[in-house]
């Protein structure tokens, strides 16, 4: 019969779904500044207060990740250490099976969280954020912190570490703290609900199936949530305390006996995954609007209201003027009077809010006027056009060879005028003119750019083509395709204006332009026998520079 | 195997009535009248429900296996238990709902695994746990058949759906697609021993053969019919591959007699074997004899 017994006992492992698996307790943490991926460091002191920003951060949002003391009495490692790339920053260096990478890049900042097996990484979590050059000093805010670490934890298999001594009373409860305010008197951003009911689980890491797999053991539910209190200070108060309390079974309290669970919001990992994002989205424009004023101390007292942060950071935003001239060589009649023709743009991008990513351009090509020789003598020629246009920037890191991709679709007006040689003489005279009127045309345009950022330049390659369709009878259609490429240099000074700090920079362009006009009629009179012409090409580059104002 | 010359002969004859039509097993009923399929089982507390059809004794001269009694060796045993395929069904999802479209999640009928295991060889995947799991591994499941996912998160090889309202079905992956092998009314209660016996009397057997061993069988069927002491029992020819037996299908090949049991596994002796059978292969299915 034992016989029989101990078959049966292995017949059970046998059939049960799983072959050999990694049993997940509470374990050590890595948390590392990715360097690579990241912006450059800065140089002199500005290094040193860079290095001891990310320390500083780094034990904060570890703090926030440990075992029962994260939000709500999430946090599910045993211990941390916090890197700098490779090298060790705080803590113990010694092996993890969990990492929380944090990317602060030009173009985003990123917190990522990765399980390792003899397979690699696995990413089991991440959230992504606008980029800012305050970012790291973000973390001195507890608030920020936890909704950091809470947004982590809340898409991991595990939320929180549940301990035989965590247990109390009959039937069985347990707590964990509240969201901190930090040292505001009131919370700056929106708090998130907690959990309401828990699932409590074993967990393990199936590594042959890549699959998560749990012993559940039982639930909890939330009976009582006490908000912090305010406690009053020198100047002012700031809120203490609070609690989470839970209320479990029996079951569970036995189930304890033989080792630590986990529990997580019955919702299921990363079933807030979209509210927590916007929540950290919040908490990053109004603490970057506020570092942006150099007010972030006041922010985070709470002296720095956070309307005014976020109408700052509605407002953040760039305004370009540009100016070139024609520098390709022209020929004949019409390359005279391109080679006189010069531009005027002007590009204003807001930056931060709701409306991020409207863009509003304005392209001006004065009237250039010339005389050139012709059949019957000197003959005038003319052309100008100006362009109003909005866009919508919509944007994207690819990972590869640039920092960003940008696709702007533009629809505007197009007022387009001109009087262009069509036709020449055997001698090169001009024999034939055309007026081409366009009036007022509706103009869509498509803008593809390529961006390299750095800390103190950027460099963008773009295409863009832009059609113009005239409403009168007498016009025609216009089409331009451009290419070209913008250098912008953060070289100059940052000057205040009404508690705003207008940053300054400069840039260099060149574009090059291919236009192609047709009419709705045949151009010039037609001697019998001749061929109509229908529109007139021409191509033109422009070089020039400007000037960059950021807020 | 034969224990003595006076067993095998009276085996023989034993063999010999039933293949003649007579009744098989000393107060037993193997032989008994059809059952509707798909008929309701028992309530938890009545016996476990007698197979649908005649059987039919093994065909032929009897010939006794050959070789030494020994206790089978554990290693080997087991891992032939481990690899066995065929028609053996072993880990169950019952499902309540299966959705049609990728990343959507099923829903588990709830029911007492600690009790439903105890009842038989078959091991169901605890609700609880494979719901959670689903949760644990959404990402995971985005673009999974929602079917291919219950076997992945569950482990299952059968796939009991089991909707309130309309039949029941038992589905098992059959050439990489998803096949209902049985459907018909449910049990009348959802108690996990109405659904052992729902079970079994779905399958249309008592047992089935989950490896061989000199002159043992390991036996998996339930702990109920296991329970009765020195039943015997007929293994059922060519139905390694099947997991339900139509009556036609029910021929004797061997005639086992249970030594041992343990909850839903049962070691049986090889009494007798059918004309040309040699080895009674994992996955053949068994009818016990029922004892008034």
């Amino acid at each position: 019969m034992r016989f029989l017994k101990n078959i049966v006992l292995l017949l059970g492992f046998c059939l049960g779904p799983t072959a050999v698996a990694e049993v997940i307790d509470a374990g050590h943490l890595r948390i590392e500044l990715d360097t690579k991926a990241g912006r450059a460091l800065p140089k002199g002191k500005k290094k040193d207060k860079y290095r001891k920003q990310w320390k500083s951060g780094c034990q904060r949002l570890g703090a926030a990740l440990s075992a029962g003391k994260g939000p709500f009495g999430f946090g599910a490692f045993a211990s941390f250490s916090c890197f700098r790339g490779a090298d060790l920053v705080s803590g113990d260096k010694k092996d993890s099976a969990w990492l929380v990478t944090v990317v602060d890049g030009k173009t985003e900042a990123k917190f990522v969280l990765k399980h390792k097996d003899h397979r690699g990484y696995s990413v089991v979590a991440e959230y992504s954020m606008p980029s800012s050059e305050f970012t790291l000093e973000f973390f001195a805010d507890d608030e920020f912190a936890d909704s950091v670490a809470y947004a982590l934890l809340e898409s991991a298999p595990m939320g929180r570490l549940l301990t035989k001594s965590d247990l109390s009373g009959s039937p069985p409860q347990f707590k964990g703290r509240y969201w901190r305010a930090g040292k505001a008197k009131d919370f700056k951003f929106t708090v998130p609900k907690s959990p309401e009911y828990l699932v409590i689980y074993r967990l393990q890491w199936a590594e042959a199936e890549q699959r998560w797999r749990s012993d559940v053991v039982g639930s909890a539910k939330r009976v009582s949530v006490l908000p912090p209190k305010k406690e009053k200070k020198k100047k002012g108060s700031i809120l203490v305390g609070g609690e989470v309390v839970y209320e479990t079974t029996p079951a569970v309290a036995a189930a304890l006996e033989k080792g630590n669970l986990w529990a997580q919001s019955s919702a299921g990992p990363g079933a807030q995954h979209k509210e927590t994002a916007e929540q950290l989205k919040e908490a990053q424009i109004a603490l970057a609007a506020a570092a942006q004023s150099g007010k972030l101390g006041d922010f985070l007292l709470g002296k720095f209201d956070l309307l005014s942060s976020l109408l700052s950071s509605t407002a953040s935003g760039y305004v370009g003027l540009r100016y070139g001239r024609q520098v390709l060589p022209g020929v004949g009649g019409l390359g005279t009077l391109l080679n006189k023709t010069s531009i005027f743009g002007l590009l204003v991008e807001i930056r931060g809010g709701p409306a991020k990513g409207l863009r509003y351009y304005y392209d001006l090509l004065p009237k250039a006027k010339a005389t050139v020789p012709g059949s019957g003598g000197p003959v005038d020629t003319s052309i100008q056009f100006s362009r109003h246009t909005l866009g919508y920037s919509f944007d994207f890191d690819p990972h590869l060879l640039v920092d960003r991709v940008t696709i702007d679709p533009k629809v505007g007006v197009w007022t387009f005028n001109a009087k262009l040689p069509t036709e020449i003489d055997g001698d090169g005279l001009v024999s034939n003119t055309a007026n081409f009127r366009l009036g007022t045309t509706v103009s869509l345009g498509l803008e593809v750019g390529l961006e390299e950022l750095s800390d103190w330049y950027t460099i963008r390659g773009w295409y863009g083509i832009n059609s113009g369709f005239s409403i009168l009878k007498t016009g025609g259609k216009v089409t331009s395709n451009q290419f070209g490429i913008d250098a912008y240099f953060t070289a100059g000074p940052t000057i205040p204006l009404f508690g705003v700090p207008l940053k300054t920079a400069l840039m260099a362009f060149y574009f090059f332009e291919s236009v192609n006009l047709s009419a709705n009629k045949p151009i010039g009179e037609l001697a019998p026998g001749d061929s109509s012409i229908s529109g007139v090409s021409y191509t033109v580059g422009y070089a020039g520079i400007g000037a960059v104002l950021s807020w | 195997m034969v224990k003595t010359g006076f067993m095998q002969i009276l085996l023989g004859i034993l063999v010999c009535c039933a293949a003649a039509g007579l009744p098989l097993f000393v107060g037993g009923d193997l032989a008994r009248a059809g059952e509707a399929p798909g008929k309701a089982p028992a309530a938890a507390s009545s016996p476990v429900a007698a197979p649908a059809g005649p059987v039919a004794a093994p065909a032929g001269p009897v010939a006794a296996p050959a070789g030494p009694v020994t206790a089978p060796a554990l290693a080997s045993w087991l891992e032939s238990v481990k690899n066995a395929t065929g028609g053996i069904p072993r880990q169950l999802a019952i499902l309540r709902t299966l959705p049609k479209l990728a990343g959507k999640f099923p829903e588990f009928l709830p029911i007492d695994k600690a009790k439903f295991d105890s009842l038989s060889y078959l091991r169901v995947a605890d609700f609880a746990s494979s719901d959670w799991d689903f949760k644990l591994n959404v990402s995971k499941l985005k673009k999974v058949d929602p079917f291919d996912a219950v076997i992945q998160i569950t482990g299952a090889d059968t796939v009991i759906l089991a909707p309130e309202q309309g039949d029941w079905k038992i589905l098992r992956k059959v050439e990489d697609e998803a096949t209902v092998v049985h459907s018909g009314k449910g049990p009348a209660s959802l108690t996990p021993d109405a659904i052992i016996s729902w079970l079994f009397s779905s399958f249309n057997w008592d047992g089935v053969v989950l490896a061989q061993t000199s002159d043992y069988l390991l036996v998996g069927s339930s702990t109920a019919a296991l329970a009765q002491p020195q039943i015997q029992a007929l293994a059922v020819s060519n139905s390694e591959d099947k997991l339900r037996l139509s009556a036609a299908e029910r021929k004797g090949s061997g005639l086992l007699s249970l030594s041992e049991n343990s909850g839903g596994f049962g070691v049986f002796d090889i009494v007798v074997l059918g004309q040309g059978v040699t080895k009674i292969m994992p996955g053949t299915k068994v009818i016990l004899e029922k004892k008034k």
